[in-house]
């Protein structure tokens, strides 16, 4: 046992335990695309049903909804990176937090919010009626709405990203600029412009990816996309081919948007050409347009989060006593199924983070990339896959706690393998080495050096895959077994069936999730390091070359 | 900017500059510099860390408006009361300290950023011919080595032909063995191309090495403008000397041409700035090499005063004594049992290292400066 585990830390080779354990993550992560493809493809006729007029007009719907959130995240989101890092802003640091967590909100207590406040017979229009006589407001349901609610949530992607980039964006460089010769519109197109414009498109990408694979919004506001068609597909008519070929189709959307994404943030140029800074960046001020700015964020965030919590408050305070009834048991029902998640997806990710920063090779790269496939299949897909899958192949799972939890780690593992992966990189192999020269074997050596120091990035990962299942809408509902009402379904059941009370209930406590969750990526995210025990980043300078960074 | 370049006329003159940080409240980071370099010489303003001397660059080229005071480029006035080129219209090349290259262009493009056009780019193409990187034209900064981005800088700054160059700590993001080099190459291309230009640092040896003219700045004032040598030979005040480097000064009574020590009587040098030295109690600068070690244990010195010049050796003896490669360091115990410093050159340790224990005599090699006494 020594002799086989010793030979893993000799450098190169991982031990057979360690290489097979990598090998079997990679395949779970495969299955669910793979069983999809073979549904797809099986019957024969895909490019039948992916022709089909139907599919086309929804294949075109998803494309402009992505399309305009994603231009409109880039619209909303560099100037309000802009105003937020580098000018005089009133109350700037309150509104730099505010303005990420739109990103919170899950899209489909965004849209019930939306859809019972702005809808026909809504809470605007009652309020506008007696006053003006308005007995229609612009329609709300199908691309409005969806647009509006998607392009709210998602601009903060455009924003945290640029922002990154301003923090980093050395003054000297417009300095330079003038003292060239160069007039502020010059400045603007020649330097400042190109240099964030990588962060434009890595952040509108994503929003691009999140509009594509969502399914809270568009079908509570019936627009109807992939995710939306997907799924009345399944549900009415049970023509799981069509199905099936569908999902491929997004699939294949998202893992392009993904793919371009990860290509222009690898070719983004570096924002400065020397790591020192020669001063902290300088703060615009900005005069009698103070004010003004000011409004524009509160114009952004007052739909944004200010519209959701407000109507949820409202109808919590307009529902029945009962309404809050089945809270309980759906929020011990999403802890339960949450934890038991973030449990199963950290125990997956460690053997992958091992052999990715311990044991760099082409088979370890290939791992990794498999392990971060979930980031790229919507929820509703791998909910989709596994429950053909389960009613074909593995009829004892169906509707079981333990295939949803299964989806829940194909799904959010790239979440877990983030910080796994950072804070393992930055444990040098030198501390086992002494390890070792002390006479401590592989168990004592990982007990008393590699845990303690890795519990930091695991405690991370847990609590980030924890927080974010606990808002999985899609999946949840494909997957979960009979009257397992988790607190998304429950805001989406209820919405459906005209409980606003309910769902309001329950749209509070996910948003509470939500907002521990989201700070919880942002306290990492600038640098994406993790706060680690002061000597452990001395440790990581000892690194060898040989061990180069994921 | 329509300045005819006669070479009587000053390239730039600094009068009473003063700035603030934060602007107009704040610490006096410059407390009225004035500054005069004619044109087609090299100037280099010599002061410690943060010091002011980035702010007073940023003030010539206008990235920064002075609290008061003027700047005149080249006999026009740019910063002044009610006046305020912008840095876009001024004609100031400048080499910032992190060099600033614009990360997504290559070398050419950026050395052409401040000469638009077709005819810009053939003058762009020149300027990098000119410090040598023709070859790496195409390449992005971060594909280039330190020096190769410190030489696109230097001809992106070059390539409009401004009408002065600010060099801002130049060399610091250099790595030690190649900045002496780099800074032979650098200063020989400015001298060729006859540009004015000012350079600050915080380096002596890059400040004195390099320039026609040190001007020591200090407390955000100029203290001292001269040449190289004279300013090592004269720093001036005290303050100046200590900045400079490490010396010793002795208590003194002068009477104008020399003074009276415990090493016995020392010729003064007449100041830089003319004038008899300073009579009464005075502070004697004894630079570590004006000082001469002689193996032979001096006579004691005679009581009452003593003889003008070479009044013999003082008695000593030597307590420290360490190699330093190009001299050796020695500590020398006078006999009031206060001690002094000296470098002896490594010739004289190849012969015969100096102990720790000797008993020596100290000699005064020529005229020193020396300054008031301050009462502390």
């Amino acid at each position: 046992m020594a002799a086989m585990s010793d030979s893993a830390w000799r450098g190169r080779n991982p031990s057979p335990f360690l290489r097979g354990a990598g090998l079997l993550v990679g395949a779970l992560c495969l299955l669910p695309l793979l069983y999809l493809a073979v549904r797809a493809l099986a019957g024969g006729g895909l490019l039948e049903v992916l022709l089909r007029e139907r599919s086309l007009a929804v294949a075109g719907r998803t494309l402009t909804l992505s399309v305009s959130v994603a231009l409109a995240s880039a619209a909303l989101g560099l100037p309000l990176a802009w105003l937020s890092s580098r000018t005089d802003l009133p109350a700037r640091r309150l509104l730099t937090v505010l303005l990420a967590l739109p990103l919170a909100v899950p899209s489909y207590v965004a849209a019930f919010a939306a859809a019972t406040a702005l809808g026909p017979r809504g809470l605007l229009q009652r309020a506008l009626e007696p006053l003006t006589g308005i007995e229609r407001l612009p329609e709300i349901y199908g691309f409005p709405g969806a647009f509006l609610v998607l392009a709210l949530l998602n601009y903060p992607y455009v924003y945290l990203a640029a922002r990154a980039r301003f923090a980093v964006l050395d003054d000297s460089l417009t300095d330079a600029g003038r003292v060239l010769g160069a007039g502020p519109l010059r400045r603007l197109r020649r330097i400042t412009l190109p240099l964030v414009s990588g962060a434009l498109l890595s952040g509108g990408l994503l929003a691009a990816l999140y509009t594509l694979s969502d399914f809270g919004a568009v079908s509570l506001l019936r627009y109807e996309t992939f995710t939306w068609a997907i799924y009345l597909q399944v549900r009415s008519s049970l023509d799981r081919h069509t199905a099936a070929g569908l999902a491929l189709l997004l699939v294949f959307a998202t893992l392009l948007v993904l793919a371009a994404a990860r290509r222009f943030e690898a070719r983004s140029i570096p924002a400065a050409t020397s790591a020192v800074r020669s001063r902290p960046p300088r703060v615009v001020p900005l005069g009698r347009w103070k004010w003004p700015a000011l409004l524009g964020c509160l114009l952004v965030l007052g739909p944004a989060l200010g519209l959701p919590i407000g109507v949820c408050l409202y109808w919590l305070h307009e529902a029945p006593a009962h309404a809050a009834a089945g809270l309980l048991p759906a929020l011990s029902r999403t802890g339960l199924a949450s934890l038991a998640a973030a449990l199963a997806t950290t125990a997956l990710a460690i053997p992958v983070a091992f052999l990715a920063v311990r044991f760099p090779s082409r088979e370890s790269s290939v791992l990794k990339a498999v392990s971060h496939i979930g980031f790229g299949l919507p929820g509703l897909v791998v909910g989709l896959s596994l429950v053909f899958f389960a009613v074909q192949l593995a009829p004892f799972l169906y509707q079981t706690l333990a295939l949803l939890v299964f989806a829940y780690a194909v799904h959010s593992l790239p979440q877990a393998l983030a910080p796994a992966e950072a804070a393992l990189a930055s444990i040098s192999p030198r501390l086992e080495d002494a390890a070792r020269s002390l006479g401590a074997r592989s168990v004592r050596r990982h007990l008393r050096v590699t845990l303690p120091l890795l519990r930091p990035g695991l405690a991370s990962a847990l609590a980030l895959v924890f927080l974010t299942t606990v808002k999985e809408l899609p999946a949840t509902l494909m997957l979960a077994p009979t009257g397992f009402r988790t607190l998304a379904t429950t805001v989406w059941n209820a919405a459906e069936n005209v409980e606003f009370g309910r769902a309001a209930a329950a749209s509070l406590a996910l948003l509470g999730c939500s907002a521990l969750a989201l700070l919880f990526v942002l306290r990492d995210s600038p640098s994406r390091r993790l706060t680690l025990p002061a000597e452990v980043p001395k440790a990581s300078r000892l690194r060898s070359p040989g061990h180069p960074r994921p | 900017m329509t300045a005819e370049r006669n070479g009587a006329q000053p390239a730039l003159r600094c009068r009473g500059l003063e700035k603030r940080f934060p602007s107009g409240s704040g610490r006096r980071v410059l407390a009225g510099v004035d500054l005069a370099l004619a044109g087609g010489s090299l100037l280099a303003v010599l002061g410690p860390s943060g010091g002011g001397k980035t702010t007073l660059l940023r003030l010539i080229a206008g990235l920064d408006a002075p609290d008061a005071g003027r700047v005149e480029l080249w006999g026009c006035e740019v910063s002044g009361p009610g006046v305020f080129v912008p840095p876009e219209s001024r004609r100031v090349g400048f080499v910032f300290q992190d060099y600033a290259l614009f990360p997504h262009l290559t070398a050419l493009e950026n050395t052409a950023f401040g000469t638009p056009g077709p005819a810009g780019l053939a003058r762009a193409w020149g300027a990098l011919q000119r410090v040598g990187l023709s070859e790496v034209a195409a390449q992005r900064p971060h594909e280039l080595s330190g020096g190769e981005q410190q030489r696109v800088a230097l001809a992106r700054a070059l390539a409009p032909e401004p009408a002065i160059v600010l060099l801002d700590e130049p060399f610091s993001n250099l790595d030690a063995p190649r900045r002496a080099g780099v800074r032979d190459e650098v200063a020989q291309l400015l001298r060729r191309l006859g540009t004015t230009a000012v350079l600050v640092t915080h380096d002596r040896e890059e400040a004195f090495g390099l320039a026609d003219r040190v001007a020591l700045l200090l407390d955000g004032r100029v203290v001292r403008v001269g040449r190289p040598e004279e300013l090592a030979r004269d720093p001036g005040s005290r303050k100046a000397a200590c900045f400079l480097g490490e010396t010793n000064f002795l208590p003194g009574e002068s009477d104008g041409r020399s003074a009276a020590c415990e090493i016995g009587r020392v010729e003064l040098l007449s100041p830089l700035a003319g004038g008899p030295a300073p009579r009464g109690a005075v502070e004697v600068l004894l630079p570590l090499d004006g000082l001469i070690v002689e193996n032979s244990p001096a006579e004691t010195l005679p009581a009452g005063p003593l003889p003008a010049g070479r009044g013999g050796a003082v008695a000593a003896e030597l307590t420290r004594a360490s190699f330093h490669g190009a001299f050796q360091l020695l500590e020398a115990r006078l006999p009031s049992g206060g001690s002094v410093c000296v470098r002896s050159p490594a010739r004289e340790a190849w012969q015969r290292p100096w102990r720790p224990g000797q008993r020596v005599g100290l000699r005064v090699a020529g005229p020193v400066p020396a300054f008031p006494r301050e009462e502390s």
